[in-house]
């Protein structure tokens, strides 16, 4: 057991950075962050997934006993930055992580941390989740391919969308918007035609999502749909008119409110004069 | 104050609904000129539904009538000063998302209307939601944001989020006498109290 350095983490931290920051906006500041844990490894069993906090050095045990195939639901956290850890389920907090990556948690955003690949060269991955609104009508959607018996799948609606056309093997896509509706959906291995499943799949307008390939338990493979985030298809245009006015600050009636501001403004000056006071009678010496 | 207030409050529920009140939905509703496919106004809900709201620091307890888009795409709002309103075409408060629910500040004439006191609410504060199945469902104020009409958050309000949260809008800033608007919104974000905190 050993702690596992990962090619990949550059790659997913840049990812994090630019998925968090739309057009330079951070989704909601004052909002948590969202992490959600997941086990994309066929060979490997359930882990226990720790979180330590860079700040407080506090170490977490966000989840336990994830199995493969298992995508725990989301739960909050406190935005920072962040150490997540997989242990084998049950393992001591004191004993080695197999491996650990960094967790860079902005407000409003959302994470899985996932193991993937096979035992050997097991992966760890934080994957941004995706909270940006679909076009209307849409859904956006990635595919985690975790299925090892097939090392490169297509993922495809009949008569429908081409979600992925090769998928290799412990790979993640983006997300891209695809319609609405019920499909259904065929995961096959791109070199073995028998390794193929069909499964019912509904892409809800408006939500954001991830489709998943896993090798089933006997001798195929299984996909399902997982949904990341839910929203509104075709919200509300605008703002919300929601006032009639008597109690504007510019009525000429509204007494009590006059009142109010009055007394507002005249706390405050009493306060600034206070710590102006406060100030002043403050020894100089410090400079 | 506060008895003067509720005094307000209580007189204004009295009164029945003005006609002249802006934000009454056109009584027909016609394809819009752009072509533009409107959502269905009654969809099928199989679930429980939204009927009541209390916010117990800032004194709000409140019928919940459901809303929908007005002919011109925009949020129909409550038809009386003391209800609140939920975007029925939404999301359920409780379930993943973000449900939204909306109310007066104040009335045409007679003083405060349900979210009066909406500014008064702090990170932290407990909102708290009834669904006909007489569930209660918990939410926690995160963040309390004026934003300019002009710049309407739409993606913050209604865009998709991993766990169920609540949206609470109403009027803020100025009066414009002459368009009968406020100039801004306040935007209340809150998520579910049962979700787990790390």
């Amino acid at each position: 057991m050993h702690t596992q350095t990962i090619p990949a983490l550059a790659g997913c931290v840049a990812a994090v950075a630019l998925s968090v920051a739309p057009a330079g906006a951070a989704p909601n500041p004052g909002a948590a962050a969202m992490v959600r844990g997941a086990h994309f490894s066929p060979d490997t069993p359930s882990v226990d997934v720790y979180l330590t906090s860079f700040s407080g050095g506090t170490t977490t045990l966000a989840l336990s006993n994830v199995g493969y195939g298992d995508v725990s639901k989301y739960q909050r956290l406190e935005p920072g930055l962040y150490t997540v850890g997989m242990r084998p389920a049950g393992a001591s907090p004191s004993t080695p992580v197999v491996f650990s990556w960094k967790l860079d948690a902005k407000p409003g955003a959302a994470f899985t941390a996932l193991a993937i690949g096979m035992n050997k060269s097991l992966q760890g991955r934080v994957l941004p989740d995706d909270v940006t609104p679909p076009p209307s009508g849409q859904a956006r959607v990635r595919i985690i391919q975790a299925a090892d018996r097939a090392p490169a799948a297509r993922v495809a609606a009949e008569k429908g969308p081409v979600f992925g056309a090769k998928v290799p093997f412990a790979e993640t896509t983006g997300y891209a918007p695809f319609p609405a509706g019920t499909w259904p959906v065929t995961a096959s291995s791109a070199e073995n035609p028998n390794v193929t499943t069909t499964t019912n799949i509904t892409l809800t307008a408006g939500h954001d999502g991830s489709i998943v390939v896993l090798d089933d338990t006997k001798q195929g493979i299984s996909v399902r749909f997982v949904d990341d985030a839910v929203g509104t298809d075709l919200p509300p245009a605008g703002p919300v008119a929601t006032g009639g006015g008597s109690t504007a600050v510019v009525a000429s009636r509204g007494p009590t409110l006059s009142a109010a501001a009055w007394t507002i403004a005249g706390l405050t000056f009493a306060a600034t004069v206070a710590l102006a006071g406060a100030a002043l009678r403050r020894p100089r010496s410090q400079s | 104050m506060m008895v003067l207030m509720a005094m307000l409050c209580g007189a204004s529920a009295a009164l029945a609904w003005t006609a002249a009140h802006r934000d009454v939905a056109p009584a027909t509703l016609n394809a819009s000129a752009s072509g533009t496919v409107l959502v269905a106004r009654t969809p099928v809900r199989a679930g429980p539904l939204p009927v009541r709201i209390v916010i117990p620091t800032i004194a709000v307890s409140a019928d919940i009538e459901p809303l929908h888009r007005a002919a011109d795409g925009t949020l129909n709002t409550p038809q009386q000063w003391n209800d609140a309103g939920w975007y029925a075409d939404g999301v359920v408060p409780g379930q993943r998302g973000p449900a939204v629910i909306v109310g007066h500040v104040d009335s045409a004439r007679d003083g405060p209307a349900v979210f009066y006191r909406l500014r008064q609410l702090q990170p932290g504060d407990q909102v708290l939601v009834e669904t006909s199945d007489a569930q209660n469902h918990r939410f926690v104020v995160d963040t309390a944001r004026k934003f300019a009409k002009t710049s309407f958050p739409t993606e913050l309000v209604y865009g998709p989020t991993p766990m169920a949260e609540l949206r609470l809008i109403t009027c803020a800033g100025s009066f414009d006498r002459a368009s009968h608007n406020y100039s801004d919104n306040l935007i209340v974000t809150a998520h579910a109290a049962e979700t787990p905190e790390l």
